[in-house]
């Protein structure tokens, strides 16, 4: 995936600063699946994510409405604020916990044994996912989640190249470690 | 250890090109047993949950969020009367308070009574701005703001005294009395690029008084509906009753166009003897609708009205009411001052072919928009029958006051 260009990100920031319904209708179509996966794959629960995705955008018109618009990367800002938002919401989920694993978990295809084995692997993964650090959470989400290369992950968790390189180690031994965990329960 | 983190990244480059685990291990075998269930994790990380949006919840959030953003733009238009910002508002404060050290408060009750203009005013100014910083009620904010209208409204009128030639802003009612018009009584003279707004409307202009006693608009702004700016005193203009003998030469003056108007401009006037707020005027009445009154051109609104006597187009009345914060006249008492002419339901065409038998009704004559046709006639008989006319109404208004 490529880096998005500052020039393109710029017109449509000049847009948005307008609050035209056509710009705002466009960059919406553009990021709001991106952001819906990134904050699906970070707490896994549809409606929640559907939710939060929206409330992103919603705090983008109030952020241009308040004169504190983006400057240059809007997709960063979306991540980023989207990684705030989720942030927010797993400490107080965390300060009120329930169940380990949503019902709403998607389970987008009813289907035979394997994919069911592949449900439940999938179950195991993400309650283990759930045990690392929000940072950790972060960069699996980018990389893995959304499949953005070491450099935009860099530019979004505001980080250089080789800090994130030694951040998806750890996250991922990490995870490897509660998957252990997870699976001698 | 630089290399194990390059060494999985480079890994995780080639799997996700389609290698598989075990040949990418081979290209760094003293890491492999490290790395081997890294990468397994990986593949578990990447094949973790998922998925795009269903078009369903894609449509929900695309409607939340234009919602919000109509809404914001909305408030970005709407325009709630200049607002002064926070920021202004600070500095507002501070440089007031520099001022009231320097100069004691006599400078502030001096300014009281600035004018536009004068060197004072923009202390006055100055100090509203520290008034309404001050404020923290949102309902005492707006009552304050709306006593500072006043005080704009107010000074045009005395800078229009004075004669004086001086650039301002107000806000208030636009009406058209007589041709003329006024913003909350004061007469202004609309630029021809302006596009005149409808009577009633609330709007804020900016403009210069001139020594003839007009404010020449140099731009106007539309309120939106509800708005409140404040209303003024009602239009002062020499109104003839049409008792007057003298209202002969007023209509000769007016213009020869104008001649067949023996009725004349009526305005309310403020109730003597009564609660200044009350206004009456006469006219005739032009249409009647359950909701509304036209009399001599000036739409005028019913509420609950005691009506003395028949109403139908034509006939004269007196009413009695109150401007109520847009400017409008809510009429507390209508009281018609003759009867119904004969065939009152088609009275503008009908009169035309009867009125040589009543005066009242070649008033209505002149009222229904043919003065133009009617400009011969009415050059002649028009001013034989004003006398008679005004002997007409005069005597309804004779016979009102009896």
């Amino acid at each position: 995936m490529k880096l998005m260009s500052i020039a393109d990100g710029k017109q449509e920031l000049k847009d948005l600063r307008e609050i035209d319904s056509k710009a705002i209708g466009a960059i919406y179509d553009q990021y709001f699946s991106e952001v819906y996966r990134y904050v699906l794959y970070r707490i896994g629960d549809q409606v929640l994510a559907e939710d939060i995705a929206s409330d992103v955008f919603i705090r983008l018109l109030e952020a241009v409405k308040d004169g504190r618009a983006p400057q240059t990367n809007l997709k960063g800002w979306l991540i980023g604020t989207a990684s705030h938002v989720v942030a927010d919401h797993l400490r107080k989920k965390y300060r009120r916990p329930e169940n380990e694993i949503p019902e709403s978990l998607p389970d987008l295809n009813p289907s035979p044994a394997s994919e069911v084995d592949k449900r439940e692997q999938n179950r195991a993964v993400q309650s283990a996912y759930k045990q690392l650090t929000s940072e950790q959470q972060d960069v699996l989400a980018l990389r893995f989640g959304q499949g953005y290369s070491l450099e935009e992950t860099a530019e979004f968790m505001n980080k250089n190249v080789n800090a994130v390189k030694a951040l998806q180690f750890r996250a991922l031994a990490a995870l490897q470690r509660e998957l252990g965990e997870v699976d001698y329960e | 250890m630089n290399n194990i983190f390059d060494a999985l990244e480079i890994c995780l480059s080639e799997i996700e090109n389609g290698a598989d685990v075990e040949t990418v291990l081979a290209r760094f075998p003293s890491l492999a047993g490290e790395l081997r269930p890294i990468l397994e994790t990986s593949v578990k990380a990447r094949n973790m949950v998922n998925a795009d949006p269903s078009p369903e919840t894609v449509r929900r959030g695309r409607a939340r969020v234009m919602q919000r953003a109509a809404e914001i733009r909305e408030s970005r238009v709407a325009p709630r009367k200049r607002v002064i910002p926070a920021f202004q508002r600070l500095a507002l404060s501070f440089s007031m308070a520099a001022m009231l050290l320097l100069s004691g408060t006599g400078l502030l009750s001096a300014s009281a009574s600035a004018l536009p203009g004068e060197k004072l005013y923009p202390v006055k100014r100055t100090w509203e701005g520290v008034r309404l910083f001050l404020v923290f009620d949102q309902q005492a904010r707006t009552l304050l703001e709306d006593q500072f209208e006043y005080e704009r409204l107010h000074e045009v009128n005395e800078l229009l005294v004075e004669g004086r030639d001086e650039t301002i802003q107000f806000a208030g009612v636009f009406m058209i009395v007589n041709g003329k018009s006024y913003i909350s009584g004061v007469p202004v003279l609309l630029p021809s690029n302006i596009l005149m707004p409808a009577s009633g409307s609330a709007v804020v202009i900016s403009g210069n008084t001139n020594p003839q006693g007009v404010v020449e608009v140099i731009s106007l702004e539309l309120l939106p509906d509800g708005s409140v700016v404040p209303v003024g005193k009602p239009v002062e203009v020499d109104t003839e009753s049409g008792s007057d003998s003298g209202s002969g030469s007023e209509n000769e003056s007016s213009g020869s166009g104008d001649a067949s108007h023996d009725q004349p401009a009526v305005v309310p006037t403020a109730v003597a003897g009564e609660d200044s707020k009350y206004y009456s005027m006469e006219g005739t009445l032009q249409s009647v609708s359950p909701s509304t009154l036209v009399i001599n051109q000036l739409t005028v609104y019913p509420d609950n009205a005691k009506i003395k006597g028949d109403l139908c187009p034509g006939v004269r009345v007196e009413v009695k009411g109150y401007f109520d914060k847009d400017g409008g006249l809510i009429v507390s008492e209508v009281e018609a001052k003759g009867s119904c002419p004969a065939g009152s339901g088609n009275s503008g065409n009908s009169n035309s072919s009867s009125n040589s038998n009543q005066g009242s009704s070649s008033n209505d004559n002149s009222n229904t928009g043919d003065n133009n046709s009617n400009n011969d006639d009415s050059s002649g008989n028009g001013n034989d029958n004003s006398g008679d006319d005004h002997g007409g109404s005069g005597g309804g208004n004779s016979n009102g006051d009896g």
